[in-house]
């Protein structure tokens, strides 16, 4: 592998990295926060006209998927077991789209896993992007599969483990090469609604939650965000390049004894996409705040035909992207613009960290935290937590957020509401993973990953984050002045 | 004229004391503390200034206050159970105290109550109030202070055991000020004389009422959210404007037994139909107008309240402080505040709007289902109409001008829209800070209603 595509090499954390030039550090609330909300790290693109600068694209796409014999992400039965993948139902992709405008280059990283990678790995593959393809402006987002291999925030021996390091070479390989492609792109919308899931948080009359956690009855539930929102790109001459899908459902229709890796609903969605338009383009799958949505057909035993279940799951999907997608009329923006800002906010703990730890350990063991609560791993665990939150405006119209977690669907659909411009994306499991975001009256209501160990963030860091995106879009559109009205 | 300023209090009779837990709650920390039962007390006290002083909230105005068209009240209502006593002051002034102020008054009965909310009527016919003053703290305020220090001590010293109830109705006395345009501009729309329809605006008249435990009613709390403003900057004599009017309106109504409390919502983009009008124009008939059409309205509902006693009567706070930054550059806001006000507003208006701004948010909860939460400045409407949507309980109040003054606080699409209050100098406070402040009051009614839990579900302790 060549020195300009970034190998990637097990060692130390490069913290400097947040204090090296794409980040500036702005500790505005020092001494650190009883109460959340520092903004530390900002970085603001874009916001200058680009006079006769174009929109230029390039996707590609990369299996990533491991080898045999690993632990595998999501289902803590699994874990405490020590069950490792013994096959491969379908391979895991990475899928990159490419998006530069003038001088400013953005990657988008969609990868058919549980998580994201931990902080470190994130920094590295910004850092190599950087220096080997110009792009300084990074997306990392995770489809959620339940069938993947597990990834943690701190790794027993200090290290990742060799796949991951194969892995991010092989991203950062992807991305350098696709970045040599770049083609004259356009852009357009479309959204219409399919239902393959339910919220499987069901609370009663009297306040009381119950876990539902298949409803293969397709009992009707709430909230739910049935929208199916598309961006296809296509090159200049109208072929398509990518199809982006975003969707909020949990991609866990395989279950725990399934031990073969395998995309789950979004592999069969994503070819169900490129198949219907004869594979030309690649179809990147964006998870949205699926935190309370289960697919109808959640956790089916793999005897009673799990895999066809998952299809049907994928197809319902794939085939109303496909639909939505045809309708699309792409168009050359006259004015074309990436925005983009990577914050990170400083929250406190929801409840006593230390507190918290030892009753994780007693409950569960040290096992827990390789499944959820990896941060808490360490000893003291740290007194705050730093969450990154993207925001991107593309064209001055396709707003994106994205948040490092599990959000409640609540949050997507208050998103949509408010946004400013017409078109607004939601991504979950981007830049960073912090489990469950819960909103502030779920976290009272209680749950699985409202009111348990899942979840770890204050409450309202959720609508925090939300706020502070949308505060970015306006920032973005010039409708926030630097300087008061003066009449 | 200087006016005579009187403590009035009215006391009431003590009945046997039931048998109930209460919890405190104060500052997040929480405890129980035995039993209780409702228990409060009111005062009244006049705070007019003698004339002579600088006038709040217009920056044309040809002199200080030349006379007292009507007193300008203090209303005190001191209100808990068991060890947790609240006392509440509701100022006929353009904001409440600053700091200094704020902690004399904390200290005036420390043993009598636990949380205190000083909360203004936002009139624009009282004198200045600023955080900070050039020469010290005037006279009148020292002198304002110590009377509203001495109410509170009495009430304390009268409380009886009490019975609460709300109500609520609905009542058109103004419109939204910035008119949005079709292009997205915003026109500043003063004045509304024809009583075209606006939005948003929240008619919403709530009402808490709370009776001796023979019925005989003590207080009548009514919150509402309208500018104080209709007189305007030719008015040189103090008044309560139409928020006077509206209590007496009230206490005539039953037979001056209740002290009315008025308490000013969140009317950051509310005026009056009858906005700023001129003397020659029988500004004060508009007045009148005003606030007897609010002060029936809420007589009515407060007739028809059934208070009740609590078999297991609770008054728990929440007191935060928020921490934001300031939405300008200083350099730029000071231009645009002389810009804008005139090159001597820093001498009657001064607020605190440069680096780290730290808020005071207090959150109230009587007997499990009447909450209150305050703002330190001027909400627009729709934080009220959120505030009650949101509130995890069926009744919600909402308090601005409360514990500080720090300017606007305009939603974040009317930070982005423009205008009076949502983007020019009058609002100096980040972007969301309203928002953030609901998301709070919120959270906090969630933990004192015990929905927030300790550890999470599934861990063992």
């Amino acid at each position: 592998m060549s020195k300009q595509s970034g190998n990637f090499v097990a060692g130390p954390h490069p913290g400097q990295a947040f204090a090296g030039r794409l980040w500036r550090r702005f500790d505005l609330f020092r001494p650190l926060p009883t109460l959340a909300c520092c903004f530390v790290v900002l970085f603001l693109l874009g916001n200058t006209p680009l006079g006769a600068a174009t929109l230029k694209a390039a996707v590609a796409k990369v299996d990533i998927t491991p080898p045999i014999g690993l632990p595998m992400y999501g289902f803590f039965d699994r874990i405490k077991e020590g069950r490792v993948s013994t096959g491969v139902l379908d391979p895991l992709y990475a899928r990159v789209l490419i998006l530069e405008v003038g001088e400013k280059r953005l990657a988008l990283v969609t990868l058919d896993l549980g998580r994201t990678f931990n902080a470190a790995g994130i920094e590295r593959l910004r850092k190599t992007l950087d220096t080997s393809s110009g792009i300084s402006l990074l997306i990392v987002n995770a489809s959620h599969t339940h069938s993947g291999p597990n990834l943690l925030d701190e790794y027993p021996s200090g290290q990742p483990p060799a796949w991951e390091l194969e892995t991010l070479n092989k991203i950062a390989a992807t991305v350098h090469e696709a970045s040599g492609r770049l083609v004259e792109a356009r852009v357009g919308t479309g959204y219409g609604s399919v239902y393959i899931g339910y919220n499987r948080r069901v609370v009663g009359s009297e306040g009381r939650v119950t876990m539902l956690w298949s409803n293969p009855g397709m009992e009707p539930t709430s909230p739910l965000d049935p929208r199916v929102s598309v961006l296809r790109v296509d090159d200049a001459g109208g072929k398509p390049l990518a199809i982006l899908v975003n969707y909020a459902c949990h991609p866990v229709v395989l279950g725990a004894d399934n031990s073969k890796y395998s995309a789950d609903f979004v592999g069969v969605m994503a070819s169900t996409v490129e198949t219907a338009f004869e594979g030309a383009p690649i179809c990147i799958f964006l998870q949205g705040a699926d935190g309370d949505i289960n697919p109808y057909y959640a956790t089916t035993p793999l005897k009673e035909d799990a895999t066809a279940k998952r299809d049907w799951t994928g197809k319902q999907v794939g085939e109303e992207a496909s639909r939505i997608a045809r309708t699309i009329q792409t168009e050359i923006f006259p004015q074309p613009a990436i925005d983009f800002t990577d914050d990170v906010m400083n929250f406190r703990w929801r409840w006593d960290a230390t507190t918290l730890r030892n009753s994780l350990l007693k409950t569960y063991g040290a096992r827990i935290f390789e499944d959820h609560a990896g941060t808490l791993a360490n000893d003291p665990p740290p007194d705050h937590l730093e969450l990154h939150v993207i925001t991107l405006l593309l064209n001055k119209r396709i707003a994106f957020i994205g948040m490092p977690g599990e959000p409640f669907v609540n949050f997507q659909i208050n998103w949509r509401d408010r946004c400013p411009v017409a078109d607004a994306f939601f991504l979950g499991y981007t830049n960073g993973y912090f489990d469950y975001l819960p909103t502030i009256d779920a976290a009272a209501e209680g749950g699985y990953g409202a009111a348990d160990s899942n979840t770890y963030m204050e409450v309202g860091a959720g609508e925090q984050m939300l706020r502070h995106a949308l505060v970015r879009v306006y920032e973005m559109l010039g409708r926030l002045k630097d300087s008061p009205e003066k009449d | 004229m200087r006016t005579l300023r009187k403590l009035q209090t009215r006391t009431l009779s003590h009945v046997a004391d039931g048998v109930i837990t209460f919890v405190v709650l104060v500052i997040s920390a929480q405890g129980v503390a035995g039993a209780a039962t409702l228990r409060g007390a009111v005062a009244q006290v006049e705070i007019t200034p003698p004339p002579g002083v600088e006038m709040w909230g217009y920056s044309d105005r040809t002199g200080p206050a030349t006379a007292t068209l009507d007193p300008l009240y203090a209303r005190v209502l001191v209100l808990g159970a068991g060890k947790n006593f609240l006392a509440l002051v509701a100022l006929d002034l353009g904001r409440s105290f600053g700091p200094a102020s704020l902690a004399r008054l904390q200290d005036v009965a420390p043993q009598c109550f636990s949380s205190l909310i000083v909360t203004a009527s936002h009139t624009h016919s009282g004198p200045v109030v600023m955080d900070r003053y050039p020469n010290g703290t005037p006279a009148w305020e020292l002198a304002a202070v110590d009377k509203i220090g001495h109410a509170i001590q009495h009430a304390c010293s009268h409380l009886v055991d009490v019975r609460v109830g709300t109500g609520y109705g609905a009542a058109y006395i103004g419109h939204n000020r910035l008119h949005v345009n079709t292009d997205g501009t915003v026109n500043w729309f003063e004045r509304n004389l024809t009583k075209i329809p606006t939005s948003p605006v929240d008619p919403m008249v709530s009402v808490l009422r709370i009776d001796q435990v023979d019925g005989t009613p003590l207080a009548i709390l009514v919150n509402y959210s309208c500018h104080p403003v209709v007189f305007g900057s030719d008015n040189l004599q103090y008044s309560a404007d139409y928020p006077g009017v509206m209590t007496k309106t009230v206490e005539g109504a039953f037979g001056q037994k209740p002290l009315c409390f008025f308490l000013q919502g969140a009317p950051g983009d509310i005026n009056p139909y009858y906005a700023v009008t001129p003397l020659q124009q029988n500004a004060i008939r508009m007045r009148d107008w005003t606030g007897e059409r609010l002060g029936r309205e809420a007589a009515w509902i407060a007739k028809n309240v059934q208070t009740k006693a609590d078999p297991e009567a609770t008054l728990q706070f929440v007191e935060h402080k928020l921490k934001f930054h300031s939405r300008w550059d200083p350099q730029k806001w000071r231009a645009a505040m002389v810009a804008v006000f005139g090159p001597s507003v820093f001498q009657t208006f001064p607020p605190p709007a440069e680096g780290e701004l730290e808020l005071s948010i207090t959150t109230v909860l009587i007997n499990k289902r009447i909450a209150i939460m305050t703002m330190p400045g001027e909400a627009f409407v729709d934080y009220q109409i959120s505030w009650r949507e949101r509130c995890p309980v069926p009744d919600a109040f909402f308090l601005g001008y409360a514990n500080g003054y720090y300017g606007y606080f305009p939603t974040v699409r009317s930070a982005t829209l423009g205008g009076y209050g949502a983007a020019n100098p009058a609002t100096w406070v980040e972007v969301g800070a309203g928002d953030r402040m609901v998301d709070d009051a919120v959270i906090a009614t969630y933990g004192m209603l015990d929905r927030l839990r300790k550890l999470p579900e599934d861990v063992k302790p």
